[in-house]
């Protein structure tokens, strides 16, 4: 159960790997919690767990963030995203992206239309990096570094 | 990270059971990973969060400790005030539970209760500071038995945690010696 995902995390200094198939029980009697009931008792309840598991993710990154380790959960989705953040996060402070005001040049990997224009791939095209960011982590571009690491 | 881990055990406290008085019938409620009958009279143990629904409804009441308990371990705890390992053992959710008492306090229209509730607020405050102190004293002095240990409620222990990490990092990392 959630609670005792978290109880364990709390306790260690490490992330705990936690594979999907640990909780996947639990799912099934939270799906039907949800669906049975609609009364303000199991709303509560359903918040309760729901609140577990915001900590667990607040928790884990953290100890993510102090120690960089992550990676072998079902959660390590979210630490990748968070590696291409941070890599896009240093290369626009240290000036290693090519940029002009709030937008970055990009590499069109897959065919993708933003703010109603077309973009085929292979092409280059400004973007305002609040774009660049998810169109980077579902692969549709790659913002162009002056030098790559 | 400290507010982020005290939030969590906030959390995880609620899932706790705790022994309540029924005080009306409730049936049988399906909690999905567990069924609980709630018959007047009886005495069950619910997880707090349902403790502190029914008692909002007037369901049931929550076990918790009373002035006088709260008055007693003060009494006790200020005994050796400077030996930290003489720390009194706590319900791993005393602070929780006695939050119970000061809203119950709260409730009243009571002129008593309102004195009482003033005792309650200076209790806790130096009955906490006590503690406190031994705790941070046990980090400092890197004892970490367990039977200390497990003589603090959740977030003394957090405390405990935090302040041994600190003094750990600042010899490891800081100083260069993590002995």
């Amino acid at each position: 159960m959630i609670d005792e995902l978290l109880s364990k995390e709390l306790e260690t200094d490490a992330l705990q790997e936690i594979p999907i198939n640990s909780f996947s029980n639990d799912l099934e009697v939270l799906k039907k919690l949800r669906l049975r009931y609609n009364d303000e008792l199991h709303k509560r309840e359903v918040k309760i767990y729901e609140e577990l598991a915001e900590s667990l993710f607040e928790v884990r990154l953290g100890k993510y963030l102090e120690d960089g380790k992550g990676g072998g959960s079902f959660d390590s989705f979210v630490f990748e995203l968070l590696e291409k953040i941070k890599e896009l996060y240093i290369s626009l402070l240290t000036g290693n992206l090519v940029s002009n005001n709030e937008r970055v040049m990009c590499k069109v990997t897959k065919k993708v239309i933003v703010d109603g224009r077309t973009l085929d791939k292979g092409d280059i095209a400004f973007l305002p990096i609040r774009l660049v960011v998810p169109l980077w982590i579902a692969e549709y571009i790659i913002p162009c570094k002056l030098v790559d690491n | 990270m400290f507010k982020t881990k005290l939030r969590a055990l906030k959390r995880l406290s609620l899932t706790q059971k705790q022994k309540v008085l029924v005080l009306d019938d409730s049936g049988q409620i399906d909690l999905g990973f567990c069924q609980i009958s709630l018959y007047k009279g009886s005495e069950n143990e619910v997880p707090l969060w349902l403790a502190k629904e029914l008692e909002r409804l007037g369901k049931a009441k929550v076990n918790r400790p009373s002035l006088e308990d709260l008055g007693r371990l003060l009494f006790q705890e200020k005994q050796n005030v400077n030996i930290p390992a003489s720390i009194l053992k706590l319900d791993k959710d005393f602070y929780l539970l006695s939050k119970f008492l000061e809203r119950e306090l709260k409730g009243s229209n009571s002129l008593e209760d309102l004195e009482k509730l003033k005792r309650y607020y200076s209790v806790m405050k130096e009955l906490s500071t006590i503690r406190l102190r031994k705790i941070i004293q046990l980090a400092l002095l890197n004892i970490n038995e367990q039977n200390l240990i497990s003589r603090m409620s959740r977030e003394e222990y957090l405390v405990y945690q935090t302040v041994s990490e600190i003094i750990k990092n600042y010899y490891g990392e800081i100083v260069g010696n993590s002995s």
